[in-house]
């Protein structure tokens, strides 16, 4: 497929073995800027595993991948995420006692200029850098539903299932990275929910121009309705690559899902 | 109207602390079981008060709530006050104030266990060796190489700060459990040590350690007809206050933030771009500079120091009043202080099940409020412990 | 004494302090592997086994006994002490295990501390005379009136000491076999790797919870029956170093993992039993060498011998 989009993202025969387990093998997929890209696949395919590798969680058994011609293969989650991958989790990984904008500002770790003297002795400097990025907050949680902004200092375990998700998003489009990762964020969502979260995901790439979005999704309707270019993996293999029609009619693609009977078109 | 009200309140908070004050002061002198029990009573009674009757209960919690600066000035004058007021009061001052100010002490080292525990979630089991370390280590300079106070007690928090460093250096990557275990080790090594190596006195100790004298002026000093203790009450409220101003920095910070993420979800906080290793490291050496401050406090005033004063009990005691009082809360810490160390010096009577109900309170506070009597709250960013900020209440001025 | 003799004396206190240590080990390593939780207060039900034994020693005046009742006697009280101590352990973790167990190890680190704690200091407080250490009978000497030990090459072996090795050895095997080749072995094994999922495979994890302290903590009686035997001695704080020592063993043999718990008991005892015997003072710095082992152990094979059973999931 053909695009005039810059690649600023690849992977070169990653391998992630478990003992004997190979859950993920020869992938090769390529990330091009300011594209929202999804990927598909049976439970068990290895899609979450993926992400966790090129966010440093797992380290690949063989293999590398390269952030604008970085390799990053071997460095740690941090080292991953400052230069400039953010993700959410297939189970949201939130700290529910802490308050929801606590949950937020953490996304601005690397941004942080205020360390540890200057805490106890330059208030001022700490209190404004404090106050701007609780205004970056407030704004994107404006965008997903101003209702969060009046809990904002209400711990986030008692938000809603789906305003968790957006403040675990919000977490993530706070580090203004590169690439934003999201692992099955329709997850645990009613069909009504989903609809609004597609919203939520054209709101997102409205506000983050420039910014790569990569989804992991069981949830068809979602990918086909957001997803620009789609790759789909089975048992640990990349199957197909294209777009949604494309990859929705692949022979390969139907075999995993739907089984062999079903293969015709 | 509004600085009338506002008046008003003030006078309220006012009398409503100065009748803790004398209540305080009054149970201090009370030396008869019976009557203490029936202070107990009456303690007891008061909270089934303010279970019944909650709506004037609230409107006294929410008057405290939203005049912080009052309540924490009248505090403060209240506490200048104590040592010139209760000799008239209490016969046996002498003692309390000296329990006040080991209470004061073992605030600081709770509030650097509460950093490293309460904030980051990492066990340390040899709070007292750290403790220990401050102490043999301003007692040796104070005594051998007659260095200053002013200069002993900062060296001593840092030599505390760099023997964490040194032990934690090669284990804090490990896992909490583990952790415990090795501090647990630690420990006792350090215990072990200071009883074996004589040119730090061995299982004697360090004896007539000089006291800080301050330009001249000897702490030890009596002033006018106060006790000898009183300098250094004053000076340890001061540090006192100090550390909690630092701990309310530290909270209401990136810092803080970025420890309570790594307790919660390190690897949420991994993912986000923190270098958790790093603030681990960070985090136990500032608990163990607050540590090691607080024991070269009290080496400096009390003159002897030698090993059976930084056993795992006193560990225990450290670790009791973050669990029970409250993990990663100020406020917890101190109220954890004052029920166990205050209370229990006042019921004599039962110094010897002391050690058992600490077991028990512990299991009890445990299954009970997991996270203290007095679990954190929201992170508000407050710049200031007296909660105000641009002269309005929280970072925003709204809420 | 010949050199010889020394060595075989010290390797047999070696095996002698092993057994005890791996049965307060296996113990640790169960409870973790099960619960995902430290027991600290295991030590202490070390501790009440060689209390409860003793106490029904005086009571079932095993030391006016003789020939076959004797010999009933002394089964029936072994047995007593263990299903007794086996139960303290089961209300142990009703009350105060099992209820902190949802949140991470180090609550129940702490819990089960204060829980230990308090157990101890009320032995202390309310045995009679409790600070003071208790001489412990001798009751296996009847058994072998006439000739109490043989000698190998210099070395003199007391034959109860033999047999109560023997009688931990025992307990061991039949652990292994119970774990390993019965029903309720696998289950106990099944909740350790994954509770969730077994239970969704019918097994009723409370059930196997509770079977699981009981085990536990009557091999832990056991081993407290041992140590009066052995030293002839106990004191109401002779958990808490033991405790220590045990969890020590089953984190450098690998949390979770009972042939661990095992070797990592005999570690330390070997280790124990060599620096008392050539490192001056040794017996009292015992302690302290046992835990440099544990922070070498930590440092450099944080999964301990044979590996620890967990795996981060992100």
């Amino acid at each position: 497929m053909e695009t005039n989009k810059k690649k600023i993202f690849y992977t070169k025969d990653i391998e992630m073995r478990f003992g004997g387990l190979y859950a993920l093998s020869e992938i090769n997929i390529d990330i091009f800027e300011d594209e929202l890209l999804g990927m598909i696949g049976p439970n068990g395919s290895g899609k979450t595993t993926f992400f966790n590798v090129i966010t440093g969680f797992y380290k690949p058994t063989s293999g590398s991948f390269y952030l604008m011609g970085e390799k990053l293969t071997g460095k740690e989650p941090f080292e991953i995420a400052k230069k400039g991958i953010s993700r959410t989790y297939q189970i949201s990984r939130l700290c529910l006692d802490l308050t929801v904008l606590d949950n937020i500002l953490i996304g601005t770790h690397l941004k942080q200029s205020t360390g540890y003297f200057t805490t106890l002795f330059n208030k001022k400097k700490l209190m404004k850098e404090v106050d701007e990025y609780k205004e970056k907050a407030i704004h994107l949680l404006k965008i997903f539903n101003p209702a969060i902004i009046e809990r904002l200092y209400e711990p986030v375990g008692g938000l809603p299932q789906i305003d968790r998700r957006r403040v675990e998003v919000s977490r993530a489009m706070i580090a203004a990275p590169k690439i934003i990762l999201l692992d099955e964020p329709s997850a645990g969502m009613s069909p009504d929910e989903t609809e609004v979260f597609m919203d939520d995901i054209r709101k997102i790439r409205a506000e983050m121009t420039n910014v790569t979005i990569m989804i992991i999704e069981h949830d068809m309707s979602v990918i086909s309705s957001v997803s620009e270019r789609v790759v789909a993996l089975n048992f640990g293999k990349k199957i197909a690559e294209g777009t949604y029609k494309e990859v929705f009619n692949n022979k390969e693609v139907r075999k995993a899902y739907l089984g062999e009977e079903y293969n015709h078109e | 109207m509004k600085k009338k009200n506002k008046f008003l309140d003030i006078l309220k908070i006012a009398s409503i602390e100065t009748l803790i004050f004398f209540l305080i002061m009054v149970f201090f002198r009370i030396e008869s079981t019976w009557i203490l029990l029936a202070t107990l009573a009456l303690i007891g009674g008061t909270l089934l008060y303010t279970r019944i009757y909650k709506k004037q209960t609230e409107s006294i919690k929410a008057l405290f709530a939203s005049n912080r600066s009052t309540v924490l000035i009248v505090l403060v004058l209240l506490l200048l006050l104590y040592p010139i007021v209760s000799p008239i009061i209490i016969p046996q001052s002498t003692y309390w104030t000296l329990i006040l100010i080991q209470t004061g002490i073992y605030i600081m080292v709770a509030l650097g266990l509460n950093i490293q525990l309460g904030s980051t979630g990492m066990m340390n089991l040899a709070s007292a060796a750290f403790y220990g370390v401050g102490a043999y280590t301003a007692g040796m300079l104070a005594l051998k190489l007659n260095w200053p106070a002013l200069i002993t007690i900062p060296v001593a928090g840092i030599a505390a700060a760099l023997v964490s460093l040194v032990l934690f250096l090669p284990v804090y990557k490990t896992k909490g459990h583990y952790l415990a275990l090795v501090t647990l080790a630690f420990g006792y090594m350090l215990a072990l040590a200071a009883d074996n190596i004589e040119f730090i006195g061995g299982p004697q100790g360090l004896k007539n350690i000089p006291s800080i004298n301050l330009f001249g002026y000897d702490f030890l000093s009596k002033v006018g007809n106060f006790h000898f203790y009183t300098n250094y009450y004053y000076f340890v409220l001061a540090l006192v206050i100090l550390t909690i101003i630092i701990s309310h920095r530290f909270f209401n910070s990136w810092i803080g933030l970025t420890l309570s993420y790594i307790r919660d979800d390190e690897p949420a906080a991994k993912g986000c771009g923190v270098n958790s290793n790093r603030w681990k490291l960070l985090s136990l050496t500032t608990g163990c500079f607050f540590m090691g401050v607080a024991g070269a406090i009290y080496a400096l005033m009390i003159g002897f120091i030698s090993p059976p004063n930084f056993q795992f009990a006193q560990s225990l005691l450290i670790v009791s009043i973050v669990i029970i009082g409250g993990m990663d809360n100020i406020l917890g810490v101190i109220v954890g202080a004052i029920i166990l160390v205050i209370i229990p010096e006042k019921f004599r009577v039962i110094t010897q099940y002391r050690v058992m109900l600490y077991g028990i309170l512990i299991v009890v506070v445990l299954l009970s409020r997991p996270r203290g009597l007095i679990p954190f709250g929201a992170r508000k960013y407050e710049a200031s412990v007296l909660g105000a900020r641009n002269g309005k209440e929280g970072p925003d001025g709204n809420k | 004494m010949t050199s010889t003799s020394v060595v075989f004396q010290i390797l047999f206190n070696g095996l002698m302090l092993g057994i005890q240590y791996s049965l307060i080990a296996v113990g640790f390593t169960l409870f973790f592997g099960v619960l995902d939780v430290i027991h600290f207060a295991h030590g202490d039900v070390f501790m009440i086994g060689a209390f409860s034994s003793m106490v029904l020693i005086t009571l079932f005046r095993l030391q006016t006994a003789s020939g076959v009742s004797y010999i009933i006697l002394l089964i029936l009280i072994f047995i007593l002490s263990m299903v007794l101590v086996g139960g303290f352990g089961v209300l142990f973790e009703r009350i105060a295990v099992k209820p902190v167990s949802k949140g991470s190890p180090v609550m129940s680190l702490l819990a089960t501390l204060g829980l230990g704690i308090a157990i101890r200091e009320a032995v202390r407080i309310f045995f009679p005379r409790g600070s003071e250490s208790k001489r412990f009978p001798e009751i296996l000497s009847k058994l072998f009136s006439g000739k109490e030990a043989i000698k190998l090459g210099g070395t003199i072996f007391r034959f109860e000491n033999l047999l109560i090795l023997i009688i931990g050895v025992i307990a061991i095997f039949l652990l292994g076999l119970y774990v390993n080749k019965t029903k309720m072995g696998l289950a106990i094994r099944a909740t350790a790797q994954n509770g969730e999922v077994a239970e969704m495979m019918g097994v009723n994890k409370n059930r196997i919870i509770d079977i699981t302290f009981f085990i536990g903590s009557a091999l832990a009686a056991l081993a407290g029956i041992m140590n009066g035997i052995y030293y002839n001695s106990i004191i109401f704080d002779m958990g808490a170093i033991a405790g220590v020592i045990g969890f020590s063993a089953a984190v450098v043999g690998g949390l979770g993992n009972i042939y661990g718990a095992i070797a990592g008991g005999f570690l330390f005892a070997f280790v124990e039993s060599f620096s008392a015997a050539f490192i001056p003072r040794g017996s009292e710095f015992m302690d302290v060498i046992a835990f440099a082992v544990v922070i070498l152990f930590l440092i450099f094979k944080p999964s301990g011998i044979l590996g620890e059973k967990v795996y981060e999931r992100v």
